[in-house]
C-alpha cells in the first residue's frame, strides 16, 4: 500500500496511520498516542504453546464476550533459503517481539504462519495438517489466490505498537518498545504485500470515507463493524482448542484461513430498511420481533438463533434466509467449528473485509462456507445466491490464502515434518 | 415527448403525497419522477410513464450473451417475504444501469445469474456494483440498480457473471467460476436526457394491465411460451394476483424424470400481460399424496419454469401448487403490488 502521506491532512493521515504505514506514520502515532504499553518477558517458556492462544489475554465486552484487538497487520512474506541456516534468525527476531510488548491486547498478539507452497518448497506438506492449497469456494468468485510463504499477523488495541512491531520487524527500528531489536524477519524474509485493518467501535465509523461507504456516512458511532452489528458473540465463536490440531507434529497449532471481501454498502444502508438489514445479518425472526438493539449488544454473549427456524424453512416460506440463521446448521455441541478474527479494512481505498478465522482442519472452514453459500438453499427456494440470501448480495470475495500456524516451538520456518530437519 | 419537457412542466404536484391501495402514506420525495398512482391493484398496473433505453452494448463469452445498458434513475421496490420497500433514487444517481443475459444457443434468458459490475469512468474512477434481481414491464428479468457514474465520455466496464444458479433440463455444463464480458461505451448527459419518455395518461396510469415489452432480443428472450402455444400438455390455467400459473405435464424432459414411472410437472408462473418468468418464488406440488419441491429449471422452449419428477401419476389425479413464498424480484413500478397472497390453486 501507498506509504506516501504527502498531502494528506494531518488528522487524515492519523487516522489512517496503520494503513500507511511506516516511520512517518509511526512518530506521528507516538506523539499523538500518550500511552504506557506493558513490556513482555525474557522468558519465552512463560508464554502458551499455541501462538493462536489470544483469547485469555484479551479484552471483554460487559456481557464478557472476547473483544479483538483493535488494530491489525497482516505481512505477506516470501522465503528463499534453507530453513536450517535461517530458524535461529526468525526465532531471534520473534522473541524480539514478545520481549518488547505484554502477549495481550494492551501490548502485542501475533502469529506466524506458512503456506502450502512453502512446504511444497521444501518438498512436502505438513504432516498431519489438512492445508490444501486456496481456492474459489463459490461459484460467484474468481480469487486471487494468496500463495507468499508466509504472513505475520500483528495485533493491538494500539495503532503504534502495531506500527512500530512491523517496523521492526521490517528492519526499520533499532528498539521497539524501549527493547533493542535483536534481529529482523526481513533478514531472512522479503516482504511481497501488506495489509491492514480495524475492528471495535469508533473505528469503523471514522474510516468511512472509503469508497463502497455511502458519503451519507451511514456507519455507526457505536458498530464494531462496518455493517453495523457486533458479530464476536461468545456463543458464535468456536473456543481455541476447538480449532487446534489435536495430533502429529504440528500438534498445539492450527489453521488459519484469509479471505479479502469487498463491502457494497451503498445498498445495505442506503436501500435497505434496518428491519430488511436484521433479517439478513441475524435472521427474519429476530426482525420481526424486533430482538435487536442497535449493534446487538442486547444480545449479551449469544445471537439466540437456536430457537429461529431453520434456514431452509424461512427459505422456502419466507424467501429470505438470514445470515447467522444459515450458519447455525454447522455447530458442534452449539457453537460453531470456526473461530473468527476477522476485522475491516480501507486498504486499496476500499471498504473492505479481511476475514481471518481459525480452524483445525481447513475442510471446517469450507464447510461453514458452503452453509453461508447455501446453494442447496438457492437452488430449490426463492431466495437466490445474493438475492435475500443472508448479506452475499453485499459481499465479494477478492482473495484467499491458506496458512498453518504452528505451535510456538516450531513457528520458525518449520519443515513438513515438523521437526528441525 | 422528450424527458427534459415533461420535467419543465412537472412542477409542484411531484412533491404531494398520495395514498396508495395498501393503505399506508408515501411521500413523494423531490426527485424527478411524477407522484405513484392512487389506489394500485394488486396486480400489474400501467405506471404514471416509461422511459427508453439506452444500450451500452452486448457482449460474448463462450454461449452466454450479455447485455449492459441504461436508462433514467427511477424508484424501484425491494420484496422481503411480503413486504416491499421502497427506495428512491438519490440526486446523486446518474443512470439505472442494467445487465440482461441469454443463452445464445437456446436463445433463453437466464434470470438468476448473480452479475457484478465494474466499470471505470473517464476520470479514472472505479465503480463497482452487484446490482438487484429484478423485474420491470419493459426490460422483464434484468439486474439493475441506480449508479453514480461520472462525466461525460469514454466507459469501460467488465461483467462477472455464473450462469450455473439454475437447474437445466439439457446437460450443458455451466461453468463452476464466474464469465466476463467486457463493454467500452460512451456516456453522456445529453443522450440520457434525449431518451424517449412516455407519460401514462391519467385515466389509465394504475390501472390493471401493463406496458409492451421492449421489443428487443433480449427482452423477448426472456418471455414464457402463450398457453395456446405451450410445448407440453397443459394440464390447467389459473390467474391470481396478476400472475399466470401454467401447468404441464410430461413423460420426461431432456435429463429429467427419466424413471419410466415418473412424470414431468412443470408449471409456468409468470406474469400476466407480458409473461415474463416470476423466478425467486418457492412453489410446491401436492400430487399422488405427496408433496414436490418446484425447482427451478431452464428449458430450451420452456424457459425458465418450476418442475417436479412426480412418480405413478396418472391421467386424472389432482394437482395442488402451492406459492409458499412470493416471486422476490425487486420490482419496477407497476409490478410492485402484484403477485403477494396467491392462495393454492388446483388443477
Amino acid at each position: 500500500m501507498d506509504r506516501d502521506q504527502r498531502g494528506v491532512p494531518r488528522r487524515e493521515f492519523l487516522k489512517a496511520a496503520v494503513a500507511i504505514g511506516g516511520a512517518s506514520a509511526l512518530s506521528a502515532c507516538l506523539g499523538r498516542e500518550e500511552v504506557s504499553v506493558p513490556s513482555g518477558t525474557d522468558d519465552p517458556s512463560s508464554l502458551p504453546a499455541r501462538q493462536h492462544a489470544w483469547n485469555a489475554y484479551a479484552a471483554r465486552d460487559d456481557a464478557g464476550n472476547v473483544l479483538p484487538p483493535r488494530h491489525h497487520v497482516l505481512l505477506h512474506l516470501d522465503y528463499d533459503g534453507d530453513p536450517a541456516d535461517d530458524r535461529d534468525a526468525v526465532e531471534t527476531a520473534l522473541q524480539t517481539l514478545e520481549r518488547a510488548y505484554e502477549w495481550s491486547n494492551e501490548g502485542l498478539l501475533f502469529t506466524l504462519g506458512y503456506t502450502p507452497a512453502y512446504f511444497d518448497g521444501l518438498g512436502g506438506s505438513p504432516g498431519g495438517v489438512d492445508l490444501p492449497r486456496p481456492e474459489a469456494l463459490s461459484d460467484l468468485e474468481d480469487p486471487t489466490l494468496d500463495e507468499p510463504d508466509a504472513v505475520l499477523h500483528l495485533a493491538s488495541d494500539h495503532a503504534q505498537v502495531v506500527l512500530e512491531a512491523d517496523e521492526a520487524m521490517q528492519g526499520e527500528r533499532d528498539t521497539a518498545n524501549g527493547e533493542p531489536v535483536a534481529a529482523a524477519l526481513t533478514d531472512v524474509f522479503s516482504v511481497t504485500d501488506r495489509r491492514t485493518g480495524f475492528v471495535g467501535t469508533g473505528l469503523p465509523a471514522d474510516n468511512q470515507d472509503a469508497d463502497g461507504v455511502p458519503d451519507s456516512e451511514p456507519v455507526d458511532e457505536d458498530a464494531p463493524l462496518y455493517m453495523g452489528f457486533k458479530s464476536d458473540f461468545e456463543a458464535s465463536q468456536a473456543t481455541e482448542d476447538r480449532v487446534t490440531i489435536q495430533s502429529g507434529p504440528f500438534a498445539g497449532g492450527t489453521t488459519q484461513h484469509v479471505s479479502h471481501i469487498d463491502l457494497d454498502l451503498r445498498q445495505w444502508y442506503e436501500q435497505d430498511s434496518r428491519e430488511q438489514r436484521e433479517a439478513k445479518m441475524f435472521c427474519p425472526a429476530h426482525a420481526d420481533e424486533g430482538r435487536i438493539e442497535g449493534t446487538g449488544e442486547n444480545l449479551g454473549t449469544s445471537p439466540e438463533l437456536e430457537d429461529s427456524p431453520p434456514a431452509e424453512q424461512s427459505a422456502r416460506e419466507d424467501g429470505i434466509v438470514g445470515h447467522g440463521q444459515k450458519l447455525t446448521s454447522v455447530r458442534e455441541d452449539g457453537r460453531p467449528i470456526i473461530l473468527r478474527r476477522d476485522f475491516d479494512s480501507t486498504d486499496g481505498g476500499r471498504a473492505g473485509l479481511h476475514f481471518l478465522a481459525l480452524q483445525r482442519e481447513i475442510s471446517d472452514f469450507v464447510t461453514t462456507r458452503d452453509a453461508m453459500n447455501a446453494d442447496d438453499i438457492s437452488s430449490e427456494t426463492a431466495v437466490g445466491r445474493r438475492t435475500n440470501n443472508g448479506i452475499r448480495q453485499y459481499l465479494s470475495v477478492t482473495h484467499r490464502g491458506n496458512y498453518l500456524l504452528p505451535p510456538r516451538e516450531l513457528r520458525a520456518l518449520p519443515t513438513p515434518e515438523g521437526s528441525d530437519a | 415527448m422528450r424527458r427534459r419537457r415533461f420535467l419543465a412542466g412537472l412542477g409542484a404536484s411531484g412533491l404531494a403525497a398520495s395514498a396508495g391501495c395498501l393503505g399506508f402514506l408515501e411521500t413523494e420525495p423531490a426527485n424527478r419522477e411524477p407522484p405513484l398512482p392512487e389506489n394500485r391493484p394488486d396486480e400489474p398496473y400501467y405506471p404514471t410513464h416509461y422511459e427508453g433505453m439506452e444500450m451500452a452494448g452486448k457482449s460474448a463469452n463462450g454461449r452466454y450473451r450479455a447485455m449492459l445498458s441504461y436508462t433514467f434513475p427511477h424508484r424501484f421496490w425491494t420484496v422481503t417475504a411480503e413486504e416491499t420497500e421502497r427506495v428512491d433514487f438519490e440526486s446523486s444517481e446518474d443512470v439505472h444501469l442494467m445487465v440482461s443475459v441469454w443463452d445464445d444457443e437456446t436463445g433463453v434468458a437466464l434470470p438468476a445469474t448473480s452479475p457484478r459490475i465494474e466499470f471505470t469512468n473517464p476520470d479514472g474512477e472505479n465503480g463497482r456494483v452487484n446490482p438487484w434481481q429484478m423485474l420491470s414491464q419493459r426490460m422483464g428479468v434484468h439486474y439493475g440498480d441506480n449508479v453514480v457514474l461520472g462525466p461525460d465520455g469514454d466507459y469501460e466496464a467488465t461483467v462477472q457473471l455464473s450462469p450455473g444458479g439454475t437447474r437445466r433440463t439439457d446437460d450443458v455444463r455451466t461453468p463452476d467460476g464466474p464469465l466476463e464480458f467486457s463493454f467500452s461505451f460512451p456516456f453522456s448527459r445529453g443522450r440520457l436526457d434525449d431518451l424517449e419518455y412516455t407519460d401514462v395518461a391519467g385515466d389509465r396510469e394504475g390501472t390493471p394491465g401493463a406496458v409492451d415489452p421492449m421489443g428487443m432480443g433480449a427482452v423477448a428472450a426472456g418471455q414464457t411460451p402463450p398457453v395456446d402455444d405451450f410445448p407440453l400438455d397443459v394440464r390447467g390455467t389459473q390467474t391470481a394476483k396478476g400472475a399466470e400459473f401454467v401447468v404441464a405435464t410430461a413423460d420426461q424432459r431432456g435429463s429429467l424424470a427419466t424413471d419410466g414411472d415418473e412424470t414431468y410437472v412443470a408449471v409456468s408462473v409468470r406474469s400476466k400481460h407480458s409473461r415474463f418468468p416470476l423466478a425467486a418464488t418457492t412453489l410446491s406440488l401436492d400430487a399422488g399424496g405427496d408433496t414436490h419441491q418446484l425447482v427451478p429449471t431452464l428449458d430450451a422452449d420452456l424457459g425458465y419454469h418450476y418442475a417436479a419428477a412426480v412418480p405413478g401419476l396418472s391421467e386424472g389425479d389432482g394437482l395442488t401448487v402451492r406459492q409458499q413464498a412470493a416471486c422476490q424480484l425487486s420490482r419496477h413500478e407497476g409490478y410492485e403490488t402484484a403477485f403477494f397472497g396467491v392462495e393454492p390453486m388446483e388443477f
